[in-house]
């Protein structure tokens, strides 16, 4: 069986979801499926990034929907993260 | 008992290059220490912590032994000894140096072997301790030493080389390995003054693949970014 995630991975998974698509956009929908939450929890977890200005709401220029996009301070916990994890994972840690 | 602690140093042509690889390897350390600091500010795990305060009780001691065999080779030590009536400073800065650099790498095993147990870690802390300090010979036994908690260390991270199978794991294990490597070298220099030099050479090399894996670990990242741009 897989192991749970923690909230940290969550998050990772969240930002690193977003970053994977083009344009560095994701509708809400494919969001949720990507990120193997239920509907309460990524809403959670979405206000949370929200708040903290990881992430943030705009708009498809050409189908006018609904998109999350990440921000400069989520690009950089990507790259810290990334980084610390190439590091832990070197030593097996 | 301090002062039959004998700090043994290899061929005079070699004072002071010792002391500034020993410095070397205290800023190495130091910058491993850092980064693993940052792991645990992000990742808010315990065993961060422990590894960063090892890689830290590491720096500090090679920057003691350092500061040590400066002391000597530049005669300030002599002055000193006058001053504090006798006290050997030398001999209290090399045995601060021999617990500094044994917490360190204990500190780094039990991380690495994800030793959960505190009990068997303060035994194993306390046995590492009592076989060094009740001793006379201390030069070896904290070699001895050395290169069975290196080597330990060495093995476990090729375990996690073979899992990975990736350059940086790769360089882990080789710098432990080396490291283990260059305790043998210190520890045979008793013998032959000039195996101090291989031993320091071979620990150069070492820290020089951490080094280079936190080299590799940052440019890996930055290439991501630039590619996404």
């Amino acid at each position: 069986m897989a192991e749970r995630r923690n909230r940290l991975e969550i998050i990772y998974d969240i930002l690193k979801s977003i970053q994977d698509k083009r344009n560095m956009m994701i509708k809400p929908t494919h969001l949720l499926y990507k990120s193997n939450l239920s509907h309460d929890g990524m809403k959670r977890y979405i206000d949370e990034l929200k708040a903290s200005n990881m992430i943030m709401e705009t708009e498809d220029p050409k189908t006018k929907n609904k998109m999350f996009t990440l921000t400069e301070k989520g690009l950089k916990f990507l790259e810290e993260y990334n980084k610390v994890r190439a590091f832990t994972d070197s030593f097996g840690i | 008992m301090v002062d039959l602690i004998v700090s043994i140093n290899g061929p005079a042509w070699f004072n002071t290059f010792d002391s500034i690889f020993q410095l070397l390897f205290a800023v190495i350390t130091l910058i491993i220490c850092g980064f693993s600091y940052k792991a645990y500010r992000l990742l808010q795990e315990r065993r961060y912590k422990y590894f960063s305060v090892g890689f830290l009780m590491i720096s500090a001691g090679f920057f003691v032994l350092s500061l040590s065999n400066l002391l000597i080779y530049l005669h300030v030590y002599d002055g000193i000894v006058t001053r504090l009536g006798g006290l050997n400073v030398a001999n209290l800065l090399y045995m601060g140096h021999i617990f500094l650099l044994l917490f360190g790498y204990m500190l780094l095993l039990v991380v690495a072997m994800k030793l959960q147990q505190r009990r068997l870690t303060a035994l194993l802390f306390a046995f590492i301790i009592l076989f060094t300090v009740f001793s006379y010979q201390y030069y070896l036994k904290f070699h001895m030493i050395s290169f069975m908690l290196l080597a330990f260390m060495a093995w476990q991270f090729y375990d996690n080389y073979r899992e990975k199978k990736n350059l940086n794991s790769g360089l882990v294990f080789s710098t432990f390995y080396m490291l283990a490597f260059a305790e043998l070298f210190l520890l045979a220099m008793v013998f032959m003054p000039i195996l101090y030099v291989v031993g320091h050479i071979l620990q150069l090399i070492g820290y020089g693949l951490l080094l280079l894996m936190f080299i590799l670990v940052h440019k890996a990242t930055k290439a991501v970014k630039s590619k996404r741009k």
